[in-house]
């Protein structure tokens, strides 16, 4: 078992290595040899068959899912559930210990016992039932794996089921595809793979055959299994299968990556701990004296158990449920899906937020950002545009660059009314992303698109390339001129050399030393943004040589093939430049402002995205996660300053640092962006901030964050970009991809931190006048003054509703404005708060509980004189005729029924007296007046718990089964005194806090 | 970076490169100075412990103290010998806390006795604040219950009376009986008692005034079978067992029919309704086995005929019960004669009256002991259980 154990953590610490691949590196040839196949025959049936056998299937292991009835244990049996059981267990072996030894045993115990057993199986229940609710079971990597796969043996292609591909085959990919393992490109044609969910970059990227980078991800000639083959084809080797890929590795890992206790079971286990440790104390202490008051061992150990037995905070474990599980689903109404009800909180204390860029700060989706025309860099805002647009619409330059975007472009809209009636920025396209960004910019400023394309019909195209890295097209124009106009655009490097004039205010003038600084001046600015620019040239052919009805030839076929085969029949130089147009994907609204918020909150921010540095670096800045002002040249010099705020660290270098230099890294740096990170990175940064004693939210919604999702404190996904995997793999959702949801998690999540701690302090707060009369039965010999029934009224009846209506309360002050808490030192129940809640609060509680049971005893006959000693002859059977202080004789069973009165009444006195502890446990400093009445649910609550002591004590035959006595209407009235003692003396304390921070009473009682 | 590190390590590592190092960096010898020439950040208001730590260059951590201290070993939050604290307190913060609650339990406390010293100031201690059917004594019925007892009860958890023919255990036992006669049913000269009869009942009489009525209206010789002399019967192995009702204050036997059993008993049948009906007492075995064992019991009581082999007499005009100081509540003795020997016997006393309830299982209106005559000699030891 520990072996076994062993060698996962093994293999686990070797996923998280890179994954070793040299294939793109070597010759087509030598990687033939490797794996024994040829181009055009493929492997033989048997050969695959046999390397089938070898490797096993295609396909990946499917996560391991927790058996129903294992989440259900855990449900059961876990932290909180587990201190209840073993306080039942102690209940049934004192209550079989009083049946062994006593004569008139009592069955309180055995009642206690099933009591405890049932709100645990309940509470189990509810929140194991809420889990599975929330959490939907995915087998979401099954979706990845292609219907159909068309592979070369035997020198024929054919569809083999993808989970029989085996390293070696020949595999052909057509558009829509998806990859059916990691490959080897052979030959492409015009390919574009899809791989965001891979590293987080949303542009579709280029694939071929030439060797480019030594970085897998980055290198053309590999495209890897699970992703999207979005455009073109292509012929390639498989190299990787089934879990040897590179998403099976990652899923792999991420299946393997086992969590540490989330923060609430870690402060759960601290309270528990506490509570233990006073209980055994007192029961220890009492037991003792027990024995020195004459008691036998039976009897003492009958005590010890029950004193341990009555701390058990019974109703604390479903509070905590409940509480938890409301803040989940007003989460969820805020788009928040909380799959694992613990890590609400986490989110409160969260200290660390990884972020990944595409998909989660950006909108996954390219839009025009800039345009540089007439010398002149234009905002492409919609809003921008219209304050512009006079000018806009007057200059010659901006409808030629117009003309040229629009119709050097073949992107469209999907050709469907209802898509076409949609607003621009929503319909559905076909094409490249920065196209489709371009169509829908233009579609927005100049109108109907499809129309002007038609009337300015296309002649020729030549199609994009990785290789020639442009695109042009000729069009017949309608604006009565009969030359053909050639429109080109493409990487402005590449622009820029085929152009000699520049069009500027108007007029055509020669591209000069001058035009090109200015060029570069823009397109560096752009560039810094990190946006993509484009550049855009046109050129009317002259009518002499080009007259109407030439045949064009483009000879796109053999333009392919030989990516340097520029012999076209017309002229690509001398063009007309006309200006730059540059593309980002643009931060989502509202993250500017979620960033802002979540650093007044205390909360670090670092962005670890897949993509170039460049532009995280831009959307960086842009969103607030870099406030540093510097190039980002100068951020990523500032890795080796540890006094620099910000950096921006390459995923190259971050693979040579040790772990020390990390450790460092995160330290001394605030502001980080981490760029072209591989998910193993992601996942040892979120390591190494745990390491830091940080709290780790990340977020994610690629199967490349999934592992480092998986690892972190608190796993955030997206809903509707994020992919399956990363949902699995995360324990919340936000449903509408909006980052700034996060800020209503985090300040849920702070209050419901706050608020558990009132609810805890009240539901403590019980607990010694529920434990005190027991003491003092013991060792004053008094007639018990209250039952084991009766506490169980209390602590599952009527504390019960004012516990979670805590939950409601809104938070004391900003919290917001202030850090997260250290989860070192501040934690849950501190000891100030068990001492305000049992030494204080309870205390005032029991004053008033006793109070009401002398009173009650002496207007029936018994004074508190005739009480102390009396517990032998009260309890005893065989008397019948016990005398009070008028000297009326009392049977066994009226001193019962006068008992189970004062319990009642005990009972209703706690009821009464929990009114404005409950109030009190509203705020921590605030005052009452303050902090205002608006909590409905608590105010229902307080109406409810006494409706519910009425009608424990008054209908008949529910009082009888409860063994409580309708009480006289004055003595509803006796806790009054109590009730108002405990509001003015935590007024009071409150005020002092307030007053004089630092004091004795601030330092003892603020908890 | 790596090379900046590398040096950290040289300079901790070699000291005459300090001033090489002073030169670069001149806040590597006050810590505490480095705080302020840093560059402001969002974070410093917020998170300045940690912020203060996290920018102090690497190399600084090895001079810092603290930062070594920061793992505690897992016993110091009990008892922490380097920083004297017991449970993360020191002495003195233990005697702040001691002289807090101090404070606080004692005005706690004196809330407390306030208002109950107040309260014990407004109670009456003659007349119950709520006695007979407003009391809880009624339970959860409307009529008052009335309960019964029985002496001697040597045993406050036991109602087994032992009869044998060891002296000492006929000491032990009549003694029982003899302290509670001393106690309770003995009225001394100055009593303020007054005859009571049917003309002048206890319901008239003034209050504080009782009505005369003691052991010795029913022992009214010395050689009364139940006499003193006679340790109570028991030295003739003939016990008498005192039965009697319980007090109650307030309550008398309330206007009706007789039971239809004492209507047997006094072979008197008649449903018209007694205003003022006496308490008729009856003992009997529990279980048809104990009536037959039981053949032979004699009922001494005030009322007349004392000596009655049917039934016992307490007369309807010693009720109420107004707890004045001298009241002796009437009783009846029950001599069981010609127990048999070596055998357990239950025994069921009932009160009779027109309203009276009786049920077995919550003793009203009626109680129940058991007799066991031995003649064994009692190993001591069993009766000191």
């Amino acid at each position: 078992m520990f072996r076994e154990k062993l060698t996962t953590r093994k293999n686990l610490e070797a996923l998280k290595h890179e994954i070793d691949l040299d294939e793109h590196k070597l010759s087509i040839n030598e990687v033939y040899r490797r794996y024994g196949t040829s181009p055009a025959m493929g492997l033989s049936e048997e050969r695959a068959s046999v390397i089938l056998e070898r490797d096993g299937p295609n396909d990946l292991t499917p996560i391991r899912r927790t058996p129903e009835i294992v989440r259900l244990a855990k449900n059961m049996f876990g932290g909180f559930a587990m201190l209840l059981w073993i306080g039942a267990v102690l209940c049934f072996i004192a209550h079989f210990l009083e049946l062994y030894t006593l004569d008139d045993p009592q069955y309180d115990n055995m009642y206690l016992g099933i009591a405890l057993a049932s709100v645990i199986i309940i509470t189990g229940f509810f929140s194991y039932h809420q889990q599975a609710k929330s959490s939907k079971i995915m087998e979401s990597f099954k979706y990845l794996v292609p219907q159909q796969a068309c592979v070369v043996r035997h020198g024929k292609s054919r569809n083999i089921n993808p989970d029989k591909i085996v390293v070696g085959d020949i595999v052909e990919i057509q558009r829509g595809n998806r990859i059916p393992a990691d490959i080897r490109i052979i030959r492409a044609h015009g390919l574009k793979v899809d791989n965001s969910s891979l590293t987080g970059e949303c542009e579709p990227q280029v694939r071929g055959i030439e060797y480019t980078n030594d970085d897998i991800l980055e290198t053309r000639n590999l495209a890897f299994f699970g992703t999207f083959a979005v455009e073109g084809s292509c012929i390639g080797v498989v190299i990787r299968t089934g879990d040897k890929t590179f998403i099976g590795r990652i899923a792999n890992l991420t299946a393997g990556i086992e969590r540490g206790h989330t923060p609430i079971a870690v402060e759960i286990t601290h309270f528990i701990r506490i509570i233990t440790i006073i209980a055994v104390v007192v029961g220890v202490i009492f037991c003792i004296c027990s024995l020195f008051l004459g008691y036998t061992y039976v009897e003492a150990v009958v005590f010890l158990i029950s004193i341990i037995v009555a701390q058990v905070p019974e109703g604390l474990l479903a509070t905590v449920t409940v509480c938890l599980t409301l803040t989940a689903q007003r989460m969820a109404r805020k788009n928040c899906l909380v799959k694992n009800l613990e890590a609400i909180e986490t989110l409160g204390s969260t200290t660390v937020i990884c972020t990944d860029k595409t998909g989660t700060l950006t909108q996954n989706q390219m839009t025009v950002a800039h345009m540089w025309f007439d010398n002149h860099i234009i905002d492409s805002d919609i809003d921008a545009f219209h304050t512009q647009s006079n000018y806009i619409k007057y200059s010659h330059c901006w409808s030629a660059l117009a003309r040229c975007a629009t119709l050097c472009n073949t992107a469209t809209f999907t050709d469907d009314p209802n898509n076409l009636s949609k607003p621009v920025l929503q319909r559905q396209c076909e094409g490249d992303a920065s196209e489709i960004a371009i169509l829908k910019c233009m579609e927005d400023i100049t109108g109907n698109v499809s129309n002007y394309r038609s009337i300015n019909s296309k002649v020729c195209e030549v199609q994009f390339s990785s290789s020639n890295r442009y695109q042009l097209s000729i069009h017949s124009t309608d604006d009565n001129d009969e030359r053909y106009l050639l429109v080109m655009k493409g990487a402005p490097e590449k622009i820029i050399k085929n152009c000699s004039t520049i069009y500027v205010d108007g007029c055509e003038i020669e591209f000069n030393q001058f035009w090109k600084t200015q060029y570069e001046t823009a397109f560096k600015e752009l560039s810094n943004h990190g946006e993509r620019v484009l550049a855009f040239a046109d050129y009317r052919l002259p009518l002499n040589k080009y007259p109407r009805g030439y045949e064009f030839d483009c000879d796109t076929i053999n333009f392919h093939v030989n990516p340097y085969f520029e012999h076209f029949n017309f002229p690509t130089d001398g063009l007309r430049f006309l200006g730059l147009i540059s593309l980002i994907d643009p931060p989502r609204v509202n993250v500017a402002e979620a960033v802002q918020k979540c650093r007044s909150a205390g909360i670090r921010l670092l962005m670890i995205t897949g993509d170039h540095p460049l532009t995280a670096a831009a959307i960086a800045r842009y969103t607030g996660i870099i406030t540093d002002q510097d190039t980002t040249e100068q951020l990523i010099e500032n890795v080796f300053d540890n006094n620099a705020r910000s950096c921006v660290i390459h995923g190259s270098t971050l693979k040579t640092m040790n772990s020390i230099q990390l450790d460092n890294l995160i330290k001394y740096h605030q502001e980080i962006v981490f760029a072209r990170t591989s998910p193993q990175q992601k996942l040892i940064i979120v390591e190494t901030c745990q390491r830091l004693g940080e709290i780790v939210a990340v977020t994610g919604d690629g199967v490349n964050d999934s592992p480092a999702l998986k690892k972190a404190d608190i796993g955030i996904a997206m809903g509707i970009t994020g992919s399956d995997v990363s949902k699995q793999a995360s324990d919340m959702i936000l449903l509408d991809d909006n980052f700034a949801s996060i800020i209503t998690g985090i300040e849920q999540g702070r209050i419901i931190f706050d608020n558990l701690k009132k609810s805890i302090c009240y539901t403590l707060s019980s607990k010694i006048p529920e434990l005190s009369p027991f003491l003092l039965y013991m060792i004053f010999q008094i007639p018990l003054p209250l039952g084991t029934i009766a506490i169980l009224c209390i602590d599952l009846g009527t504390d019960m509703l004012p516990a979670i209506s805590l939950a409601y309360e809104r938070a004391e002050s900003d919290i917001m404005k202030r850090p997260p808490r250290d989860a070192k030192t501040e934690h849950l129940a501190t000891d100030r708060l068990i001492s305000m809640s049992y030494g204080q609060l309870g205390m005032i509680q029991a004053g008033g509980g006793f109070f009401v049971y002398t009173i009650v005893m002496a207007e029936n006959g018994f004074f508190p004189s005739r009480l102390f000693g009396l517990r032998k002859s009260w309890d005893s059977r065989s008397i019948n005729d016990l005398e009070d202080s008028y000297g009326q004789e009392w049977t066994y069973e009226q001193r019962k029924a006068l008992e189970d009165t004062c319990h009642t009444a005990f009972f209703v006195t706690v009821v009464i007296v929990q009114w404005t502890v409950l109030l009190c446990c509203k705020s921590r400093r605030n005052s009452l007046f303050r902090q205002g009445m608006s909590n409905h649910v608590l105010n229902m609550s307080i109406i409810f718990e006494t409706l519910l002591a009425i009608l424990i004590s008054y209908t008949p035959y529910i009082n009888r089964g409860l063994m409580m006595y309708p009480l006289k209407l004055h003595w509803w009235f006796l806790p009054l005194p109590f009730t108002l003692l405990v509001l003015i003396y935590d007024e009071w304390r409150k005020w002092i806090i307030r007053k004089y921070p630092g004091s004795i009473i601030d330092q003892e009682t603020s908890y | 970076m790596f090379i900046q590190i590398e040096e950290g390590y040289d300079k901790n590592e070699a000291f005459p490169h300090k001033n090489k190092m002073d030169e670069k960096d001149p806040r590597q010898g006050h810590v505490s100075s480095d705080i302020h020439i840093l560059p402001p950040s969002p974070y410093t208001d917020v998170r300045k412990s940690s912020f203060i730590k996290g920018k102090l260059p690497p190399e600084n951590e090895e001079i810092l103290p603290k930062n070594k201290n920061v793992e505690k070993p897992r016993t110091s939050f009990l008892y922490d010998p380097r920083r004297k604290t017991l449970l993360g307190r020191s002495s003195l913060n233990w005697a702040r806390l001691a002289l807090f609650y101090t404070i606080f339990y004692f005005c706690l406390g004196m809330f407390f006795v306030i208002l109950l010293t107040a309260f014990a100031w407004m109670l009456d201690r003659e007349v119950p604040r709520y006695y007979n059917k407003d009391s809880t004594m009624a339970v959860r019925t409307t009529a008052t219950v009335v309960g019964m007892g029985f002496r001697p009860q040597p045993e406050i958890d036991d109602s087994l009376i032992r009869i044998t023919s060891d002296p000492h255990q006929q000491i032990r036992i009549a003694s029982s009986l003899r302290l509670y006669r001393d106690v309770y049913l003995i009225q001394r000269n100055d009593a303020k008692i007054e005859e009571c009869s049917e003309v002048e009942p206890a319901s008239e009489l003034v209050p504080g005034t009782a009505c005369s009525f003691n052991w010795f209206h029913i022992v009214n010789t010395a050689d009364h079978p139940c006499s003193d002399n006679n340790m109570y019967g028991f030295k003739n192995e003939e016990p008498c067992v005192l039965v009697k009702l319980n007090k109650v204050y307030g309550w008398t036997p309330s206007k009706g029919p007789l039971p239809p059993r004492i209507q047997d008993l006094r072979n008197i049948h008649s449903n018209k309704s007694v205003s003022k009906p006496d308490v008729y007492i009856t003992c009997e075995g529990s279980n048809p086995a104990d009536k037959d064992a039981l053949h032979d019991v004699k009922y001494y009581s005030v009322g007349k005929p004392s000596g009655s082999i049917k039934y016992g007499i307490i007369p309807n005009y010693y009720f109420p019960y107004r707890n004045a100081p001298d009241h002796v509540q009437p009783f009846v003795l029950v001599q069981f004669k010609n127990l048999p020997l070596n055998r357990l016997i239950s025994v069921t006393c009932r009160a009779w009256e027109p309203g009276m309830e009786h049920d077995s299982k919550a003793m009203r209106g009626m109680v129940a002991f058991q007799l066991f005559r031995s003649h064994l000699i009692e190993k001591p030891n069993i009766d000191d259980r």
